[in-house]
């Protein structure tokens, strides 16, 4: 049984403004805070306490100062004009194309069953995220997760087992759900995925929604 | 809401210094009011960084990077929207990405769209920065004291569930089912707060 999806989110939500996830899952929620506006609050409202943590830290001395400082001051660095608010131009949130550097239209994908397609991203801090390419209507195979899995629908939309996900909604999923998501007949489903890698698990706690992890 | 008002304004008092600065540095380069910046949050950011176990040299390059970014982005700072901390929290939060989606695959060209620098995603609706500060502190003191000393560890000190355990002396089983509920809990508390304000 999965545990309640709210409070794993929330969990997942105060990690990020933490600054403390995992990197792949910190793409996850930047580009889930992108498409929907329902979490934003909450998040904002978290890292006005993480400034505040900034202000209250031990310091910890930088190397070089003076050069540093001389580094900054002397690359004839204009100040940059202000720029537009941040629009997302592209056909995936800002945060994902940032992260994976290109945008669903430019990636090279690869085939990986008839409707199915994705792209390994490789492994970061511990965790491997992915982009997935689902044709409307289209099922992948049954499968379980060795750990855990968490998704973010990008476009269209999917259902498993569990319930039915939109643009911008995040699925948890652990080892013992049989998964088994059908992309919506509306049209093409893409989501970016991140599963735990599973030869660092160490031990029988999932480690993915430990949302404080560090490897 | 007398508790409110002091918990604010001993935050002001800071933030708007600092704010200032930023805003001196956005006007016209001014080096000493960003050297006075540079040497407050260069060795804190640096010290955040680290307690994320980033390694040391690595650390004071991402530090670094946000410096630069902060000299030459200052005029996107907007004291209604953050403080100068949180700000340059956020832009720390990224550069770690930055780097680790570098060091794995390859250089973005600087030049795309998606790689200029951003601040977050704003809430949607409009929360004066040191009033959202006041009003999280205050939705804080509302969790019973345990919950509260998880949050705390977990924010302040950036513990891992293991190292909260530790810690604690709580199973980490326990420690993360109490930290799911707390933050759950939190979040009750801020949203029975805005219903409150909005009246």
């Amino acid at each position: 049984m999965a545990p309640n999806l709210d409070q794993e989110i929330n969990a997942l939500l105060a990690g990020y403004a933490a600054g403390a996830l995992p990197a792949p899952l910190s793409v996850m929620v930047e580009a889930h805070l992108e498409l929907s506006p329902v979490n934003r609050r909450f998040v904002a409202d978290l890292e006005a306490l993480s400034g505040r943590g900034i202000e209250e830290i031990a310091p910890v001395p930088v190397s070089s100062r003076d050069a540093r400082l001389a580094a900054i001051f002397g690359a004839d660095i204009a100040p940059a004009p202000v720029a537009p608010r941040p629009v997302r131009a592209g056909r995936l949130p800002v945060a994902i194309r940032r992260f994976v550097g290109g945008d669903a239209d430019t990636l090279a994908w690869r085939t990986v069953l008839p409707g199915v397609k994705e792209i390994k991203l490789g492994e970061f801090d511990g965790l491997k995220p992915s982009l997935f390419w689902i044709r409307a209507g289209t099922a992948m195979p049954a499968h379980t997760h060795e750990g855990d899995e968490a998704t973010l629908v990008l476009e269209g939309g999917f259902s498993d087992i569990l319930g039915t996900y939109g643009v911008g909604d995040i699925s948890i999923n652990d080892a013992t759900v049989d998964h088994k998501p059908v992309a919506d007949d509306e049209g093409d489903c893409i989501g970016f995925a991140v599963t735990d890698a599973p030869l660092r698990l160490t031990g029988r706690i999932g480690r993915l929604f430990n949302p404080f992890i560090r490897v | 809401m007398g508790a409110s008002r002091v918990v604010r304004e001993v935050a002001v008092a800071q933030n708007d210094a600092f704010a200032r600065l930023v805003e001196e540095v956005a006007r016209s380069q001014d080096r000493a009011a960003f050297i006075q910046l540079y040497d407050h949050y260069a060795p804190r950011l640096n010290a955040y960084l680290i307690r994320l176990g980033t390694p040391a040299g690595v650390a004071e390059e991402l530090t670094q990077e946000v410096m630069v970014t902060l000299w030459r982005k200052a005029a996107l700072f907007d004291r209604s929207k953050s403080s100068v901390g949180t700000w340059l929290f956020r832009i720390a939060r990224n550069r770690r990405i930055d780097s680790l989606r570098r060091d794995r695959l390859g250089d973005l060209d600087p030049n795309e769209p998606s790689f200029q620098p951003q601040d977050n995603i704003d809430a949607d609706e409009y929360l004066d920065a040191q009033v959202r500060e006041a009003r999280v502190r205050l939705a804080l003191r509302e969790l019973p004291e345990e919950q509260l000393r998880l949050v705390e560890l977990a924010f302040f000190k950036s513990l891992s569930h293991s190292q909260i355990a530790d810690e604690t002396g709580l199973p980490l089983g326990t420690v993360k089912s109490r930290i799911r509920l707390a933050f759950t809990r939190l979040r009750r508390i801020l949203e029975a707060d805005s219903q409150v304000d909005v009246d």
